[in-house]
């Protein structure tokens, strides 16, 4: 059986004491490291513990890029798809692999992509996660994006900054947390 | 003497935890330092009111945690956090912010979102939402968003 404490990282849940860091953790009867090259003290620990939490706390889930498909309307392609839970090559939207998010078209410039509700470490641990924060922006010159936030889904609208008109077969990425 | 993981603190590397793993997990925990954002705040901002509905943070988690923040004018949103923050360990840093980056919640509008640090400060950065429905970027009065911080 595999020994692991806490719930996986997108549950944002752990803190320095699920990497073994306490604020009352000492050496064993105070001796302190002998040799640097093999010893690891309970400072060293307490520190690796405490900075791995903070970054826990604030690390995307997901970073996608992805293109629309509106001059023949279909699914957006995914390309680049780097999640906590894993990381796969580019795939159409509605074709999504197992564990990675899906992708639909609403409109000319406008996707929505929707995540599974829970994921599972490579521990074989599930820990459940929905989207509460997104970066987004338009990948070429000239457009901006929007996102909107609904359940599992992120629905992304990309638009000329010219014209406030959707642009059509845009590029983007977003990043969501 | 016992090795790795089962002997009492220092911990002497070896079976269980070999010296090798161990330098895998310190340079990437280093990795993840250098690029991990500061903060993550989801807002929403009616001038003069700038509410904060979710926060991440290095410094902690929840509003408690979440920087002051403040409207000055139509649709700009300052977010202002503590000079320093102690880690869950009691050890005080300082905080200092370099790069914001933001994006604004489509509505009823499409809305575009700028962020900035102020020039004198590195506790300081602004949100400033943009309406741009019909054209060129004109001053929103309001929208929600999220700011990330490195």
């Amino acid at each position: 059986m595999t020994e692991i404490v806490g719930s996986p990282p997108w549950t944002r849940t752990a803190g320095a004491a699920s990497y073994g860091g306490s604020t009352t953790k000492t050496n064993f009867q105070s001796v302190g490291v002998i040799n640097a090259k093999t010893d690891v003290g309970a400072s060293a620990i307490n520190r690796a513990a405490a900075d791995l939490a903070a970054c826990v706390r604030t690390a995307p889930f997901a970073v996608i890029r992805y293109h629309c498909h509106d001059s023949t309307p279909d699914a957006p392609e995914l390309d680049v798809i780097l999640t906590q839970p894993g990381i796969t090559a580019a795939y159409a939207g509605d074709y999504a692999p197992t564990g990675f998010p899906s992708g639909a078209r609403n409109g000319d410039g406008d996707c929505t992509f929707t995540f599974d509700a829970s994921s599972t470490d490579e521990m074989g641990v599930a820990g459940s996660w929905a989207p509460s924060g997104v970066l987004v922006s338009g990948a070429t010159d000239g457009v901006a994006a929007t996102y909107v936030i609904s359940g599992q889904t992120v629905r992304v609208r990309v638009y000329s900054l010219s014209t406030g008109n959707a642009v059509q077969n845009a590029a983007a990425f977003f990043v969501v947390w | 003497m016992p090795l790795g993981g089962f002997c009492p603190l220092p911990l002497r590397l070896g079976e269980g935890y070999r010296a090798s793993e161990h330098n895998r997990r310190a340079f990437d925990t280093v990795a993840l330092i250098r690029t991990a954002p500061l903060a993550v705040v989801r807002f929403t901002v009616a001038s003069p009111t700038v509410t904060i509905s979710w926060y991440k943070g290095m410094n902690g988690t929840g509003l408690a945690d979440a920087p002051t923040a403040t409207s000055a004018s139509t649709g700009l949103a300052t977010f202002t956090w503590a000079s320093h923050y102690e880690d869950e360990l009691l050890r005080s840093g300082r905080w200092k912010g370099t790069l914001p980056r933001a994006s604004a919640e489509y509505s009823t509008k499409q809305l575009f979102a700028t962020a900035w640090m102020d020039s004198n400060s590195t506790l300081v950065c602004s949100v400033q939402i943009y309406d741009i429905s019909s054209g060129p970027p004109a001053v929103s009065e309001g929208g929600s968003g999220t700011l990330v911080l490195w």
